[in-house]
C-alpha cells in the first residue's frame, strides 16, 4: 500500500497534449476514480503511472519514491485492463500465477496463493480453463485475481467493467468496491461512466482536455460542481442549463417567458462580478412539476415523457430551452400539456457563461 | 432457364480451366512417378507408355543401394532445411517484432530495404556469396549452405511475421510488462506462443524453400558427396551414370516425398503464410 503522487505531469504525443501539467495525490488505501469523456487524458495518466507511457515532463512518485525512470516491471503496480488482457494460450491458473513466476516465487507457494485467490473470487473451480472457455464475468475475475495475487502497492484499473453487460456491471461494481475496501490497496480507477464513478469513488477526479476540472468526494462534486462541464458530465440525466440575463435592481434572472428571483446566498458574488449574463443550473430531480400550477408560477410545456418505471422523465420547454425534470411514475401527462415548475432554491447553481466556472455562494 | 444455363456454362468453363492448369502442373510429376516405376531401359519405349505395362521397384533399389546411397543426400537436405528453418525463424521473428512493435526512425524504410534485398535474384549474388563462404572456410560444408539460405528467407519471413505480430493485441504485452516481465521475456513467454501459427507458416515456407534450393547447393558443395543435398545429388547421379532416367526419376520421387507429405499435412499453414495480408505498422 502506498500513496501515489503526480506533480506537473505532462504527456504529449507529438503536438497533441494528452495530459497537461496535472498535479494530483492518490491517497494511500483510497479508491480514486478518474472520470471524463473519451480523449480527456485519464487513461494516459493511468498508463503513465504504470510506466507504460514515458512522461514528457513532471514526476511520478509511488510510496514516496520517484519512478519516472523505473520500468513498469519494477514498479510493483498491478493493472486490470478493459479487455482483461488474459494470455489466451495459458489457463486461468497460469494467468493468475504469471506475475508470481516473474518474481520467482516457489511452486508450492504459487499453487497455494493462486488457489486462495481463486476461491475468494469464486473461480476456484475454473482455474484449469483457458480464457476462451470463460464468460466475460469470469474472465474479469481472473484478471482481478492476477492483479491481487502479487499484493501490489497500487492497483490500476482501466475501465475494467465496460465490457460487461449492464446487469453484471452493476453487480461487479459492488463486489469490486468491497474487494478494494477489504484489501485496502491504493487504487486508481478509470472510467467514462459517471454513475460508475460516483458509486466507486472515495475521491473523484473529473478530467477534460488533459486537465483536471475538479477533485473531491462524489457528493461534493455532484452537489457543488466547479464548472459547467463537471455539472453537465456528472449526474444522469445531466444538469439543466438556462441562459439568463441578470437584473441586479430586482436581483432576478430573466429569460424568455421566465423569471427567477435569486437566492440571497449569491448576493455577494453577483455584486462583485456584476455580470450581464448568468447561466442557471438545476438538476432534473430538483425541479418540482405541478399539474395544477398556481397563478404566477413558472410554466412549461411538455415536449416528451419517458416512463422509466420507478419515475417518469419529462422533457419540458421552458424559457425557450429544453429542460429535463423527474416526476413520480404515476403522473399522467401528454405532449403539449402545460405544467407549473418550481425550482428548489437550495439546489440552484449559477455559472459564468464566459468562463463556465461556478459562481461562489455564501 | 436461360440464367441457369449461363451459370452452368460458367461452372463448366471454370472447372475446365482449373483442370487444364492442374494437368499442366501435375503432368511432369505424374511422368516422373511412372518413369521411376518402369524397368530401367524401357523409359523411352515406343509407343510411349503413359501407363507402364509392368511395374518395377528396381530403380528404387539402385538409388537406395551402395552405389548411390541417396539417403545420405536426403539426410543432408533434412539437416540443412531444419537448420535453415530454425535459424530463419529466430532471425525473422526478432526483426519482424522490432518492425511491428517498436517505434523508431526509418522503420518503414527498414522494412522496404529488407524486402528489396529479397527481390534480388539469388543468381545475381551467387558469386559474392561463394567468395564470402570461402573466406569463412565453409566451402563443401553444410554450414556453407545453411547460412546463406537463412539470409534468403529473411525477407519473406520478416514480412509474414511482421504482419502477424502487428495483428496481436498490444494489451497483452502491456499486461506482461506490468506483471513483471522485461521486453525479451515478454517476447519469449507471451508473443512467441501467440505467434505460433505465423511461425509455423514461416517455418514451413523456409523448409520447403531450402529443401529444393539447387544453385547455391551446387556451388558450395563443389562435387563433394558428403556436402550434397538431394537436388545436387540427383544431378550428379544422372551425369555419372549415362542418364538412366528411371534411376533419376526414383531419386526425384524420393526427394519429393518428404516435401509432398509436409505440404499435405501443413497445407493450411502454407496457404496462411502465402496470403498474409497488409497490416499497418
Amino acid at each position: 500500500m502506498a500513496e501515489v503522487r503526480v506533480e506537473n505531469l505532462l504527456k504529449a504525443f507529438g503536438d497533441v497534449i494528452a495530459v497537461n501539467e496535472v498535479s494530483l495525490t492518490f491517497e494511500d488505501g483510497d479508491m480514486t476514480v478518474l472520470v471524463g469523456p473519451s480523449g480527456c487524458g485519464k487513461t494516459t495518466l493511468l498508463r503513465s503511472i504504470a510506466g507504460l507511457e514515458d512522461v514528457s515532463a513532471g514526476s511520478i512518485y509511488i510510496g514516496g519514491q520517484e519512478v519516472n525512470r523505473m520500468p513498469p516491471w519494477d514498479r510493483n503496480t498491478a493493472m486490470v485492463f478493459q479487455s482483461y488482457a488474459l494470455y489466451p494460450h495459458m489457463t486461468a491458473f497460469n494467468n493468475v500465477a504469471f506475475p508470481l513466476r516473474a518474481r520467482r516465487v516457489e511452486r508450492s507457494g504459487i499453487r497455494s496463493r493462486v488457489q486462495r485467490v481463486g476461491e475468494s473470487l469464486g473461480i476456484g473451480k475454473l482455474l484449469h480453463r483457458k480464457p476462451r472457455e470463460l464468460s466475460g464475468g469470469q474472465m474479469q475475475r481472473v484478471a482481478l485475481g492476477r492483479a491481487i495475487v502479487r499484493k501490489p502497492e497500487v492497483f490500476l484499473m482501466d475501465e475494467p467493467l465496460s465490457n460487461l453487460d449492464a446487469k453484471l456491471r452493476v453487480q461487479m461494481r459492488a463486489e469490486l468496491k468491497r474487494l478494494q475496501k477489504d484489501l485496502g490497496i491504493t487504487t486508481v480507477y478509470v472510467t467514462h461512466d459517471q454513475a460508475e464513478a460516483m458509486t466507486m469513488a472515495d475521491k473523484l477526479v473529473v478530467m477534460q482536455g488533459g486537465r483536471i476540472q475538479q477533485v473531491g468526494g462524489p457528493e461534493e462534486v455532484y452537489l457543488y460542481p466547479a464548472n459547467m462541464f463537471v455539472a453537465g458530465f456528472i449526474g444522469s440525466p445531466a444538469m439543466n442549463f438556462i441562459h439568463c440575463s441578470y437584473h441586479p435592481d430586482e436581483f432576478t434572472l430573466r429569460a424568455p417567458s421566465f423569471q427567477y428571483p435569486l437566492p440571497s446566498r449569491y448576493a455577494d458574488s453577483l455584486a462583485s462580478i456584476a455580470p450581464d449574463q448568468v447561466v442557471l443550473g438545476i438538476r432534473p430531480e430538483d425541479l418540482v412539476v405541478n399539474l395544477d400550477p398556481e397563478p404566477g408560477a413558472t410554466l412549461a410545456q411538455v415536449y416528451v415523457t419517458e416512463p422509466l418505471g420507478k419515475e417518469t422523465l419529462l422533457t419540458l420547454e421552458l424559457a425557450a430551452t429544453m429542460v429535463k425534470a423527474v416526476a413520480p411514475p404515476q403522473i399522467e401527462l401528454g405532449i403539449g400539456d402545460e405544467v407549473g415548475v418550481v425550482f428548489d432554491d437550495d439546489a440552484v447553481r449559477l455559472f459564468d457563461p464566459e468562463t463556465e466556472k461556478a459562481l461562489p455562494a455564501a | 432457364m436461360r440464367l441457369l444455363g449461363k451459370q452452368r456454362l460458367k461452372w463448366v468453363y471454370s472447372i475446365g480451366i482449373i483442370a487444364l492448369i492442374s494437368l499442366f502442373c501435375l503432368a511432369p510429376l505424374y511422368w516422373i512417378v511412372i518413369t521411376s516405376l518402369k524397368t530401367p531401359g524401357t523409359e523411352f519405349r515406343k509407343p510411349v507408355e503413359y501407363w507402364p505395362s509392368s511395374f518395377s521397384l528396381e530403380s528404387y533399389g539402385v538409388i537406395l543401394g551402395p552405389q548411390f546411397r541417396i539417403q545420405n543426400a536426403i539426410k543432408n537436405s533434412f539437416i540443412v532445411s531444419s537448420a535453415v528453418t530454425l535459424g530463419a525463424l529466430l532471425v525473422t521473428s526478432l526483426s519482424a517484432y522490432t518492425i511491428a512493435r517498436l517505434r523508431f526512425k526509418y522503420k518503414i524504410e527498414s522494412l522496404i530495404l529488407i524486402q528489396l534485398a529479397g527481390m534480388v535474384p539469388p543468381i545475381v549474388t551467387i558469386a559474392p556469396t561463394f567468395v564470402l563462404i570461402r573466406s569463412m572456410g565453409l566451402l563443401q560444408t553444410l554450414w556453407g549452405l545453411i547460412i546463406p539460405n537463412i539470409a534468403y528467407n529473411i525477407p519473406i519471413g520478416t514480412w509474414l511475421m511482421a504482419a502477424y505480430f502487428a495483428g496481436l493485441p498490444t494489451d497483452l504485452e502491456d499486461a506482461a510488462r506490468v506483471d513483471g516481465y522485461p521486453p525479451f521475456s515478454t517476447f519469449w513467454r507471451v508473443i512467441i506462443p501467440l505467434a505460433a501459427p505465423g511461425l509455423f507458416s514461416a517455418g514451413v515456407l523456409a523448409f520447403l524453400g531450402s529443401w529444393g534450393e539447387f544453385m547455391l547447393a551446387l556451388t558450395i558443395s563443389l562435387g563433394l558427396p558428403s556436402a550434397q543435398t538431394v537436388p545436387v545429388a540427383i544431378l550428379t547421379f544422372s551425369q555419372r551414370h549415362e542418364l538412366q532416367w528411371a534411376w533419376v526419376s526414383a531419386g526425384i520421387v524420393l526427394s519429393l516425398l518428404p516435401v509432398v507429405v509436409m505440404v499435405l499435412i501443413f497445407q493450411k499453414w502454407v496457404i496462411k503464410g502465402l496470403t498474409a495480408g497488409a497490416v499497418k505498422y
